[in-house]
């Protein structure tokens, strides 16, 4: 080959490489804060086989992995550089200052340093796995297990390894034992029951403000345990409370290219949704999908329907785009866990440590999100602690028999003990996006260390649930792959 | 013929697989040193012993099957192929649905993973076969392009084809990584337990190493094999210059064909592998990227031969950890303040406002390390097609023929 023609040759396999690289890039619509560089991989303890004994420690703790006679290590599988890694990286950080600032400064755990052991899993299955067998071995349990799939796919490695792990996913089937197997310990309520409390918390509102008439409903979700369990939810609360469904999008938020959701892919979701003309549209998306669709539709002439969907659908940062009149005038926002900036007990503590450690980031809701985590696993370890056995089988009983795992106001304080329907939780809280507030605040520019600061959102109800919700009885997940909706139509 | 390896006096010792002595103990050495990596005994690669080295080298072994099936129709017969992911998918999925565990919504019949390995290559070579004509009637990048389509169609079908491949971005389980002959419950020999084999305890992924150790051995043996036979010269002949062989008497489409079929079936028997091995996978996981990874393997190990693809396949799988370990080390160093501490400063990103090119997370201007490794894929196989085109194998030939001149330059 000429020279010229090597150069051909490598100019295309570069163009293919750029092609390929994309698939990376960020789902969410601007750019996060650069992250400072707290997620600190930490020296292995140990990577002897498990079966090796560890020397009774002083103080007739019990242990066995990832427990040291001065240090607990607790593994995070985290999407550092995929997807969802604008949300995560905050997520991260956040039990870093908790672990490290709160727990570690307050002199540990049992006399023991908590040591977060990290592993970027791009959120990628392959990787995710990866990542799980390299530092397995090291903790006695995680902490976060990013994503659904993910956290599905080392399930049977879980079980077989008998190590306690905290899914960042909010499938209603981590309570499932028939699922899990009783070794996810989920935080906040399901996808499932989150659709039916929001569903009838809003059509109460729409019956005060409307003489008494019932709301029509259009209904736009992912594939999947993350789509489909939200739209058994929805479904069960709209059979109950006798409402039209003008428009059963469900499972039709699909994209044709897994690095953006275009234009086309989102037209006949789109053309569904302003044909039906509903009161109401119920959402179970990614934000980037959230901004397309309800641009679209807009656009398409429906301007009066309120719209609302499951947590993970709403970002704050879709306030920095030419959405956020629209959100704040027609969006409702669901949040398991309180925003940044709610006037709760808690709020100040977690103010004061992100902002002693990460002065110059902005305000951001995953923040909570991480604290919330570590603070339930700290719980966790402490009740292990004082149950003398921090074997990962006395960490997982422990989160099994522990009497109330409190958040300060961040989240609903909840349990594990008894059944699923005794144990899972119903409470959620509901927002309204506000950019006028967000931008009088500083908008993106805020920095942790000028104040509170927002992410714009205003709490309108919260805790609450309502009797859909508080009556359901909770046996096993609402939608699973093999059988589908198993609660509703 | 000692220190003569290039003498050749009879028509089988120029045939052989392995001419000279030198090669068989080197092979010889190279095996046992693999066959000990999970028991951890020899120094220097004890490291190794752990579950989580080990599973990365399963995987390399695995794509070592896959790269040896592109260097068939790529290095053997000169057919770029962007295709081998949409190949390694076909074999998943067909595995999936003979191996795997049926519920309402998916298709499995639970036979052994064997049969579905085996069915996964046999459906792949089918559709290689089928592919083939296009290779006949265009070359080159044109080749490239119509074989790039294909993994787009596939990631298409993929996603859509629920009963086979489960749901969008979630995916679908895989029958158990075991080796059973007909009952599954019953395995001949158990892959996926921790215990002792042979009065050794080793982990499961020890298992599935040494398993795999000799399936990517046996699949390497036969394409070793195949360049000596009449189809293998016939596609050497077609890679130099298909005119050419054509007036010689190689059937230009046949052997095309050949050459796509057989690639085709590794690729599938690969792609069944990987996927029961990882045990669950979505259906975005078959992606340009995977292809891209391939040809990098390829072109970095050294196109059209073997040792190329055992080279190529250890450095592309290895090096997103080495590079993970690198920038571990140089953060070490940061936070230790050694002597190494501004050098490292420079190259990792440790905060906000603070220059590096490698950074922790993908925010800001930095790489993330996912990013870093596509990169380098990128600029490796550039830098190897420009200066080496015969890959880490070129660089081998070079060192050896350097010593043996010694100390005469030519």
């Amino acid at each position: 080959m000429s020279l010229k023609k090597k150069l051909i040759v490598v100019g295309f396999v570069l163009a293919l490489v750029a092609t390929a690289c994309g698939d990376s890039t960020d789902d969410t619509t601007t750019a996060a804060p650069a992250t400072t560089a707290a997620p600190t991989t930490t020296a292995a303890p140990t990577t002897a086989a498990p079966t090796t004994t560890v020397a009774p420690p002083a103080d007739d703790i019990m242990t066995d992995i990832g427990v040291t006679d001065d240090e607990i290590f607790v593994g995070l599988l985290a999407d550092l550089s995929g997807p969802f890694s604008g949300l995560t990286v905050d997520i991260v950080d956040a039990q870093v200052a908790y672990w490290e600032d709160v727990v570690n400064a307050g002199g540990g755990i049992a006399g023991r340093t908590v040591v977060p052991v990290i592993e970027d899993t791009v959120y990628n299955v392959a990787t995710h796995g990866e990542k799980y067998t390299k530092i397995v071995d090291q903790v006695v349990a995680f902490s976060n297990s990013t994503g659904s799939p993910h956290t599905a796919s080392i399930l049977s490695q879980l079980q077989e390894d008998n190590v306690l792990a905290i899914p960042l996913s909010w499938y209603s089937g981590w309570a499932d034992p028939e699922f899990d197997q009783g070794i996810t310990f989920e935080l906040g309520t399901n996808y499932c029951l989150e659709g039916m409390n929001v569903m009838e918390w809003l059509v109460e509102r729409f019956k005060a403000d409307n003489d008494g008439a019932l709301p029509s409903l259009a209904i736009a979700t992912r594939a999947g345990d993350y789509g489909q369990d939200a739209a058994a939810g929805v479904k069960y609360a709209a059979q109950q409370l006798g409402l039209e469904i003008k428009y059963d999008g469900e499972g039709l938020i699909v994209r044709s290219n897994p690095a953006e959701y275009t234009a086309a892919d989102a037209t006949p979701v789109i053309t569904g949704i302003v044909a039906a003309q509903p009161d109401i549209v119920w959402l179970t998306s990614a934000p980037s999908e959230t901004a397309v669709i309800m641009g679209g539709a807009l656009q398409g002439g429906l301007t009066t329907a309120q719209w609302t969907g499951s947590v993970p659908s709403y970002d704050f940062r879709l306030l920095d785009s030419a959405l956020a009149e629209a959100l704040t005038g027609l969006f409702w926002q669901p949040n398991y866990a309180v925003s940044w900036g709610t006037d709760v007990p808690g709020m100040a503590q977690v103010s004061e440590v992100l902002t002693a450690r990460y002065p110059d980031r902005r305000p951001s809701d995953a923040f909570i999100l991480g604290w919330t985590e570590a603070r339930a696993m700290e719980q966790i370890l402490r009740q292990a602690a004082a149950n003398g056995d921090m074997t990962r089988q006395g960490v997982i009983d422990a989160a099994n028999t522990i009497d109330t795992i409190v958040m300060d106001g961040a989240g609903p304080d909840f349990n594990y003990q008894g059944s699923p329907d005794d144990y899972v939780v119903r409470e959620l809280y509901m927002y309204k996006p506000n950019v006028q507030a967000y931008l009088a605040a500083g908008g993106m520019d805020q920095k942790l260390e000028d104040g509170l600061g927002t992410t714009g959102s205003e709490l309108v109800d919260g805790p609450f649930v309502m009797p859909l919700a508080e009556n359901f009885n909770f046996t096993g997940a609402c939608w699973t792959q093999e059988e589908g909706n198993r609660i509703s139509g | 013929m000692r220190g003569r390896p290039l003498l050749h006096v009879d028509y089988e010792s120029e045939q052989s697989l392995f001419p000279t002595m030198a090669q068989k103990v080197i092979l010889t050495i190279g095996a046992l040193l693999a066959l000990s990596i999970p028991v951890g005994v020899v120094p220097g690669l004890k490291f190794l012993a752990s579950p989580g080295w080990l599973q990365i080298l399963v995987i390399a072994l695995i794509f070592m099957v896959g790269a040896a099936g592109l260097n068939i129709v790529t290095g053997m017969a000169g057919q770029v192929s962007l295709g081998h992911a949409f190949f390694m998918g076909v074999g998943a999925y067909t595995a999936a649905a003979v191996s795997g565990h049926p519920t309402e919504a998916l298709w499995g019949l639970e036979l052994p993973m064997w049969l579905g390995a085996i069915a996964g290559g046999l459906v792949a070579a089918i559709l290689g076969i089928v592919i083939a004509p296009t290779a006949v009637r265009v070359r080159g990048l044109y080749l490239a392009i119509v074989t790039l389509g294909l993994v787009f169609i596939g990631q298409h079908v993929f996603r859509n084809w629920n009963q086979v491949s489960g749901i969008p971005e979630l995916g679908r389980e895989w029958g158990p990584f075991q080796l059973a002959l007909w009952d599954i419950d019953g395995p001949a020999l158990d892959l996926s337990t921790d215990g002792e084999w042979f009065g050794v305890f080793l982990p499961h992924e020890g298992k599935a190493f040494i398993f795999m150790l000799v399936v990517a051995g046996l699949f390497l043996l036969l394409s070793k094999n195949l360049a000596r036979t009449r189809i293998g010269r016939a596609f050497a002949a077609i890679r130099d210059r298909d005119v050419a062989a054509e007036i010689m008497g190689v059937h230009e489409a046949k052997a095309k064909t050949q050459a796509f079929a057989i690639s085709s079936f590794y690729a599938g028997v690969a792609g069944a592998l990987y996927a029961t091995f990882l045990g669950f996978l979505p259906p975005e996981q078959w992606n340009l990227f995977l292809s891209v990874q391939f040809i990098a393997i390829i072109l970095i190990g050294g196109a059209g031969t073997t040792i190329g693809v055992v080279l190529g396949t250890l450095f592309v799988q290895l090096l997103p950890r080495l590079v993970e370990n690198f920038t571990g080390f140089l953060e070490e160093q940061i936070v230790g303040e050694t002597w190494l501490a501004p050098l490292a400063d420079l190259i990792i990103k440790t905060g906000e406002g603070d220059f590096g090119i490698l950074s922790l997370a993908a925010q800001g201007p930095g790489l993330s390390i996912f990013q870093a490794n596509t990169i380098l894929y990128g600029l490796l196989i550039a830098a190897f097609l420009i200066f080496e085109p015969l890959g880490l194998y070129g660089i081998w030939l070079r060192i050896r023929n350097y010593w043996k001149g010694w100390p005469f330059t030519y």
